[in-house]
């Protein structure tokens, strides 16, 4: 069935550096505010023309409502549906939907009803081993017997793979068990027991995950060029699969010249989803990865980290940066530097965010970030494990795609990578599954910058933000829609040509 | 005490000493100085945070630190 199209809505847009184009300004967005919107204000829906090969190029109905200066903000009206669709058509603006004040009003909270206890006289005790009986430690385990509610009981399994669980009642409505690494996860839902052994499969490096599905990274050549990717995270490696070129650890007290893992492993993750090369194959092996660590150990990163990378990232001249992390509110140290890399010629790919599909995180949300949701394809997981659970609608025109249950959506996503049942890289030459849009930024990256590498001329334009309305022109015209609607994937995946 | 971060909002490079000069006036510590004389992570009790802000006008921004955690997707129950 044809998906209706969405509404329109209001948007402003602004030159990347100031509120009207300066000397800095890319010549082509200047004469794209004065020479095209300007004398459309109040007129009749412009016909813009999408970039992209001319036999498929298409065209958006865009009606200039208001103007500040001739080379200044526009109020512009257009479909929601094809949003992303003029962010890569038009790169070098900043793109802010317009938003409408209330008076300040007294919030008066109220008392929620509190929770009665609840007699927990029921057990269930687990029991984890591997496929030939070897009990698993330090396993994390959830069962919930109310799961719209959130009521259940978790805990880690000990050195004999052994963990008791205290419910209240004995009829499971979800169980989820999260091996860290080296092991798939397991799934099960609707079952009555007081006790359960799991058995855990091992992660086969050849299995096709859903990022394999899509992209054959085991049969492509490493990248040749010179292309620098920061990853903003927990810090990279060591692996034996991953090369670390450089970085800085941004952690207050901390050696800076660590920028390895603290151990959590979320950033060697996502850094061998863009480069390992060796039991498992990122999508651009071959760039350089620099690594900047802004979590401590079992600790929240600063927003002052976060800044302190960006700002070694610009120093580095890295050409993409990672940040597969964010919050809800803004933050506008992190905007100034994200727009500084954009300036300098660098384009910030920001992870949408996990909150069930709650709205774009901060820094995803920034106009100048490059906004990245999950996407998943059934049968590319083995039954019962963790991402069974995470299959939801919408589907796409292929029904075996489906957008992450976890993934935050609307109108700031700009594509959509495989993010579920992942395989990469974990400290210690060890492999682990993860999930997130965490997982699927660092795909949109590496296939970006493999992409970027076939196109020197573009990397070896002046740093500044022309060089980066450039790489987004260029990406755009290798983004093909998936049929999710732009509300969950922007303009679609970046694919190879076929 | 808590930690805020200074931020120049203005156009060219501000003097650093001058920074640094008034920020001891303040009686404020820098944690950490890397991005100076730009930004800089400060420790300040609560009762200076106006006192700074005014000594620094209306090209500084002065807002406490912020934290992001390590993004997951596991199901977790209510505390």
């Amino acid at each position: 069935m044809a998906k209706s199209k969405s509404k329109t809505g209001n948007y402003i847009l602004l030159p990347v550096t100031a509120p009207q184009t300066t000397a800095d300004t890319n010549p082509k967005v200047e004469n794209f505010l004065t020479a095209v919107l300007e004398p459309a204000v109040s007129r009749e829906a412009l016909s813009l023309k999408t970039r992209g090969p001319e036999k498929s190029a298409k065209k958006i109905p865009v009606k200039v409502i208001d103007s500040i200066q001739d080379n200044g903000a526009k109020l512009v009206q257009l479909s929601q549906e094809e949003l992303a669709e003029f962010r890569f058509s038009y790169p070098g603006l900043r793109i802010i939907k317009e938003k409408f004040y209330k008076k300040a009003q007294v919030f008066r909270e109220s008392v929620a009803q509190k929770a009665k206890k609840t007699k927990t006289t029921k057990k269930l005790d687990l029991t984890v081993t591997d496929t030939a009986g070897k009990p698993i430690a330090g396993i994390y385990i959830v069962a919930f017997t109310d799961f719209e509610n959130r009521k259940g009981d978790s805990g880690n399994t000990n050195a004999k793979g052994k963990l008791s669980l205290t419910l209240a009642s004995r009829n499971i409505e979800r169980i989820y068990v999260y091996p860290e690494h080296t092991y798939w996860g397991y799934y099960k839902t609707d079952f009555s027991a007081t006790s359960l052994a799991i058995k855990l499969q091992k992660i086969d490096t050849g299995y096709t995950d859903s990022l394999r599905h899509f992209y054959d990274t085991p049969q492509w050549p490493k990248i040749t060029g010179k292309l620098r990717v920061g990853i903003i995270d927990t810090g990279v490696g060591p692996h034996k699969d991953l090369v670390v070129s450089g970085g800085l650890n941004c952690v207050a007290n901390e050696d800076p010249t660590d920028f390895k893992d603290n151990g959590e492993g979320h950033g060697t993750h996502v850094a061998g989803i863009v480069s390992a090369y060796g039991g498992v194959y990122g999508l651009a092996a071959g760039v350089e990865i620099y690594s900047y660590r802004v979590f401590p150990k079992a600790a929240d990163a600063s927003n002052f980290y976060i800044m302190k990378a960006l700002a070694q990232a610009i120093q580095d001249e890295c050409d993409i940066i990672n940040m597969s992390l964010g919050e809800s509110e803004t933050d506008e140290g992190i905007s100034s530097y994200i727009k500084q890399a954009y300036n300098a010629g660098i384009l910030c790919f920001c992870a949408n965010g996990n909150d069930d599909r709650g709205p774009v995180s901060f820094p995803a949300n920034y106009s100048l970030s490059v906004a990245v949701s999950a996407m998943g394809r059934k049968h590319t997981f083995p039954k019962n494990t963790v991402q069974t659970g995470i299959v939801k609608s919408p589907y796409g025109t292929d029904k075996a795609n489906f957008i992450a249950d976890f993934s935050n959506i609307g109108v700031e996503t700009d594509l959509t990578a495989p993010g579920v049942g992942i395989i990469s890289t974990f400290p210690g030459d060890l492999y682990a599954i993860m999930d997130g849009t965490s997982m699927a930024c660092p795909a949109a990256v590496g296939m970006a910058a493999r992409l970027l590498a076939a196109a020197p001329e573009i990397l070896a334009l002046p740093r500044a933000s022309a060089r980066a309305d450039e790489m987004l022109k260029y990406l755009s015209t290798k983004i093909k829609s998936l049929g999710f609607g732009a509300n969950y994937e922007g303009k679609g995946m970046l694919l190879e040509d076929k | 005490m808590a930690n805020y971060i200074l931020q120049y909002k203005g156009s060219g490079r501000p003097d650093p000493q001058a920074v640094k000069e008034t920020l001891h006036v303040c009686g404020v510590s820098i944690i950490d100085g890397s991005l100076l004389p730009h930004a800089a992570l400060l420790d300040v009790s609560e009762s200076e945070v106006e006192n700074v802000r005014c000594r620094f006008e209306a090209d500084w921004s002065l807002t406490p630190e912020k934290k992001y955690t390590v993004p997951d997707t596991k199901k977790r129950t209510k505390e």
